[in-house]
């Protein structure tokens, strides 16, 4: 079995790694790298738990083979925190009670974050379609949504980054 | 679980193609949306996954004479942002935006989706009504097919051993080409349709001249039932003539039954769809 060198960027740190063909780009990050916020949950691009942001756009990290993620600039949950401060987004999701069982949150989170990057005054709608490829099971989605639409309100008026 | 596995990420399409015609059991890999899936779940235990993405000018939409050429590794999500792709094909690019959700449709590719070759692909019907080819390339020759001929079976395509498809080609259309893309699914995300139609219609002093009608997941093929098409040609673009086409449609089409509907069931979808497809392509553009 050959090992392939991958070089890739995680939460802003270089990261230069041996994978095996097989493994995925979530097995690099939880296992490899020890971020385990990024959760597994079908392992098959359904449920999105998974979701990190690769090269700015949301990807499912279960359906990226490690070695194709090789120059990428990943951000995962943990790379939302500064000096162990939640961001704005994150921390609308505890106000708004959009946390239950918290599993699905990472992954949700990470599309909402990508969302706001490209569109910071998403409605509804938009926030909804988004999202649809993040399975909740606790929420019924109502809190998630009102989470992403009150971070956009305060980035409307305070001018902040999600 | 996946499988032990060699990977490679050649720059250049001869090396690909080299590889894949060498290695038994060698993969080519696009997006990974429907490859990856299916090594996690043991339905596929490639010896060599060969990933495309190193080798130049197959992630591109470009306009040439009278053609768009639409590169095999242009993601779902890139199609759906590209202003030639909207301009000439909305029905395709309405497709696209109805895939999965928008993680799978930032990996998933336009080549992967005719390579996966399953009956119900939502890309499909459109590049049927628009007249798409796919270029294959073996590495140093190329090949130029219709879809129609491209698409053998579910998920069984015309690519030899050690063919790469590069590119799909598609004529534009002409301007007076009105289009319309409905799918049937249980859900809006994350669902494949049960039955999905591309139509096209082109009217002159208010009458069709020619109609185009693509149905998908209701054989094993998607195909563009001819007798659907030649009902509409000289009627007025009516209730009645899309009743017409509809049930001409029903009657062409050869649905199975299987987990998702039934075989009853989805003939009586392809009637119901494509007569709301041929309502919404006049619709859009009245």
């Amino acid at each position: 079995m050959t090992k392939i060198l991958i070089s890739l960027t995680v939460n802003g740190d270089l990261h230069e790694l041996a994978v095996s063909g097989h493994q995925r780009l979530l097995d690099v990050i939880r296992d490899h790298i020890g971020l385990t916020g990024t959760k597994e949950g079908c392992g098959e691009g359904e449920c999105g738990a998974c979701t990190v942001i690769m090269d700015g756009l949301p990807v499912n990290a279960c359906l990226v083979l490690a070695p194709q993620a090789d120059g990428a600039d990943i951000v995962t949950i943990e790379g939302l925190t500064v000096d162990g401060t939640m961001s704005l987004l994150q921390q609308q999701f505890v106000d708004k009670g959009a946390v239950q069982c918290g599993f699905c949150s990472p992954g949700m989170i990470m599309t909402a974050k990508a969302l706001l990057d490209g569109d910071p005054h998403p409605d509804e709608t938009a926030v909804r379609e988004a999202i649809s490829g993040n399975l909740c099971r606790c929420t019924g989605y109502e809190k998630i949504v009102d989470a992403v639409l009150s971070t956009a309100a305060v980035l409307a008026s305070q001018g902040e980054v999600a | 679980m996946l499988l032990q596995l060699e990977y490679a990420a050649p720059a250049s399409l001869e090396e690909a193609c080299g590889l894949l015609s060498r290695v038994e059991g060698a993969v080519a890999l696009a997006g990974g949306t429907d490859v990856v899936v299916s090594m996690n779940h043991g339905k596929a235990s490639p010896s060599l996954v060969v990933d495309l993405k190193r080798i130049r000018g197959l992630d591109e939409v470009v306009e040439t004479d009278g053609f768009v050429e639409i590169g095999a590794l242009v993601s779902m999500t890139k199609l759906m942002g590209s202003a030639t792709a909207r301009r000439w094909f909305p029905a395709l690019v309405q497709a696209a935006a109805s895939i999965g959700c928008w993680q799978v449709r930032n990996l998933a590719t336009i080549g992967g989706n005719l390579c996966n070759a399953s009956p119900s692909a939502d890309t499909t019907p459109p590049l049927l009504i628009y007249g798409a080819s796919v270029v294959v390339s073996d590495g140093t020759r190329t090949r130029e097919s219709p879809i129609g001929e491209f698409l053998v079976g579910p998920g069984v395509t015309a690519l030899a051993k050690g063919e790469v498809l590069t590119t799909l080609r598609i004529p534009m259309p002409p301007a007076d080409l009105q289009t319309a893309y409905v799918r049937r699914a249980i859900r809006r995300s994350m669902d494949i349709p049960l039955v999905n139609v591309a139509v096209g219609l082109r009217l002159a002093d208010g009458y069709v001249t020619e109609a185009r009608i693509a149905l998908g997941a209701v054989a094993p093929v998607p195909f563009r039932p001819a007798e659907a098409e030649e009902v509409l040609v000289g009627r007025l673009p009516d209730a009645a003539a899309f009743q017409d086409a509809a049930s001409a449609a029903a009657v062409a089409a050869r649905p199975i039954t299987d987990v998702r509907a039934s075989a009853e069931y989805r003939s009586a979808m392809v009637e119901v769809f494509v007569r709301r497809a041929l309502a919404s392509a006049i619709e859009v553009s009245a």
